[in-house]
């Protein structure tokens, strides 16, 4: 008697193995009861549950009360992952089943993204959103970027070089007929980006109850600024401030304050600097998207080119 | 020259016989594209048709985009469509998903393939491997080490059982993993060394399809290890087909009995071993074997040591005592 639960733990073991790697099986599969070996094998009931209870102590199988006995235990594995492990985690992962090795991802996946190095043109009327678009479209995309007034593009005469030389156009909606024509001229893929209005909300949001500056390098952004707030309640409140026009010392502490990424490293008042709300990333989802597209479109036709004997 | 009716119709049956075995080849995993294939002279024995035939019904598999016949050198599985892309990125969607849900971590498109790097290779993770035989102890490492990039210290159990210590270098270990049958002994390891243990469960596709088989003919196993050979045999203990299963023990059994026309398996350690036999040609490697929730776990793994490591770094503000490739 005393030797039975290990002869039928031992048993037990065999079956379950068999059945897991012929697929019958699963970590999490529900087992036979111990009502149902027992009869199934005509001996006690307890000799039953207590090989189920020597696979317990093993690991392999679990007893959970009053819901059944079940093949596996849940892992007590790893600490939960952060959100953005889980994200890299899946991403190896996926790559893995469709068989890159996870030393290897990074690199094939890197082909994908930097096979060919393209150049874009940012247009648009004013300083400010011109370093903003060069900027993101340097450091997220990894593109060469150069920007150019719109106006001066427009002027008669044959194509400007650097229109000629761009892979991609980038403007904002608002001059998105004036690129549309440009890009016909020169044959070239343009986008649109539309912005992220959560800082435009925000602001309209703070001019509510309170006055907002807004620290910009050219007069031309104030006055498109200007144009989206003067509509909204409290509109009179919003400043722009024009460095080497503007006097930035004039704005009181305390009140909310912006600044483009072409003003912020001009600006020298350091306490001021400390205080002030930057920019952050400023194309939308959407427009994330469309770049991306684009990249990878690009590489790919590059990668088959090269590819071609 | 003209076949003759009867040819044609042998033709298209090993048409599809070729076509089918390629497609479940490649869903099992026991192929990848660009693996050789058998030679039409080979197949021809196995088909006991005129290799004329079996070279027409390749070249009909070539037309299909399936294989490729390279002169001068065999058959090949071949790439699907564009040659310039790799399968896996062809779909588009897919890398652009992934780069838009990186921008909502803070990682750039630009930066994407720095950070995976360092996600996956900051730290050089080393694994103690725990098993009952060479073969899965083989399997089980080159995967860790070909697809995970970890580094491998390989325990036999049978020198846990008997109260050896552990080598010093087992003993430095990452993580323990072994397969669900040696669970309770990987976790007691692992909780002495203070390491997680992830335990993995093996892909069942290759046992699914075995046993498929097994139901109507004989199919071959080669392993190394006559314990493997042992544990295997259990594996199939009271199945259906179960008297159909015949496995060789490599350098104890002769190799050359197995029929032309029967399906074989060979387990990594044996074809390793095994570089240049003509076997080889229509024998079934096994492939990847861990299943994709384990597959997982060890990526969980791998990713969660290495985001720690570079935040401990970020908060020392340096690098301390880490070991790095």
């Amino acid at each position: 008697m005393a030797r039975e639960p290990i002869k039928l733990a031992d048993a037990l073991r065999r079956r379950f193995f068999s059945g897991l790697h012929l697929g019958l099986l699963r970590p999490g599969s529900r087992l036979p009861s111990v009502r149902d070996l027992a009869t199934e094998m005509s001996i006690d009931r307890r000799v039953v549950l207590r090989a189920y209870r020597e696979l317990e102590r093993e690991g392999l199988v679990e007893l959970r009360e009053r819901s059944g006995i079940y093949f596996g235990s849940r892992t007590p594995g790893l600490p939960g992952l952060s959100p953005p492990a889980e994200w890299a985690t899946d991403v190896v992962t996926r790559g893995l089943a469709m068989g890159i090795p996870a030393p290897e991802f990074p690199t094939r996946f890197n082909s994908f993204l930097s096979t060919v190095r393209l150049r874009a043109l940012c247009i648009e009327c004013n300083r400010d959103q011109l370093t903003s678009l060069c900027t993101e479209m340097t450091s997220d995309y990894g593109f060469e970027a150069e920007g150019a007034d719109v106006d001066e593009l427009l002027l008669e005469g044959p194509p400007r070089e650097e229109l000629r030389r761009a892979d991609l156009l980038v403007t904002t909606q608002f001059h998105a007929g004036e690129v549309r024509e440009l890009a016909a001229r020169v044959d070239r893929p343009w986008i649109a980006v539309s912005l992220r209005t959560d800082i435009y909300k925000e602001i309209a949001r703070l001019l509510g109850s309170s006055e907002v500056f807004f620290v910009v390098t050219d007069h031309r952004y104030a006055a498109k600024l200007h144009r989206i707030f003067e509509p909204v309640k409290g509109g009179s409140g919003f400043h722009s401030v024009v460095m080497g026009r503007d006097d930035v010392t004039a704005i009181p502490d305390g009140a909310p304050t912006y600044i483009t990424r072409a003003a912020r490293p001009k600006l020298g008042d350091q306490r001021l600097l400390e205080r002030v709300t930057p920019e952050e990333r400023v194309f939308s989802e959407t427009s994330a998207r469309e770049i991306i597209s684009l990249m990878i479109g690009s590489n790919m036709h590059a990668l088959s080119q090269q590819d071609r004997p | 020259m003209s076949f003759s009716e009867n040819a044609a119709a042998r033709k298209l049956r090993i048409t599809s016989e070729l076509s089918q075995r390629v497609s479940s080849g490649l869903h099992l995993g026991l192929l990848r594209y660009g693996d050789r294939l058998p030679s039409t002279r080979a197949l021809a024995r196995e088909f006991d048709s005129d290799p004329r035939v079996v070279l027409a019904a390749y070249r009909a598999l070539e037309e299909k985009g399936v294989v490729e016949l390279r002169p001068r050198s065999g058959i090949y599985v071949a790439q699907p469509e564009d040659a310039g892309i790799p399968v896996p990125f062809q779909r588009m969607d897919w890398l652009i998903d992934i780069l838009e849900q990186g921008m909502s971590f803070g990682v750039p498109p630009h930066r994407f393939a720095e950070h995976m790097l360092r996600s996956v290779e900051t730290l050089r993770l080393r694994a103690t491997v725990i098993e009952c035989n060479d073969d899965q102890i083989y399997s089980v490492s080159e995967e860790l080490i070909g697809d995970y990039g970890l580094e491998v210290t390989r325990v036999d159990i049978a020198e846990l059982e008997s109260g050896e210590t552990l080598p010093a270098e087992a003993r430095r270990a990452d993580c323990v993993v072994t397969t669900v049958a040696h669970a309770a002994a990987a976790r007691d390891c692992a909780a002495r060394l203070g390491v997680p243990a992830l335990v993995l469960s093996m892909c069942d596709d290759l046992f699914a399809e075995v046993h498929r088989q097994l139901a109507f003919r004989p199919v071959y196993f080669v392993v190394t290890d006559p314990r493997f050979e042992k544990k295997l045999a259990g594996f199939f203990q009271g199945a259906d087909g179960s008297d159909h299963l015949r496995i060789l023990v490599h350098g104890r059994d002769d190799l050359s009995v197995i029929p032309h026309d029967a399906p074989a398996y060979l387990t990594r350690l044996t074809r390793a071993q095994l570089p240049s036999l003509p076997l080889l040609e229509r024998i079934i490697p096994e492939a990847r074997v861990f299943n994709s929730a384990s597959s997982r776990l060890v990526m969980e793994f791998v990713v969660s040591a290495n985001l720690a490591a570079l935040r401990g770094r970020a908060d020392r503000g340096g690098l301390a005592g880490e070991r790095r490739r």
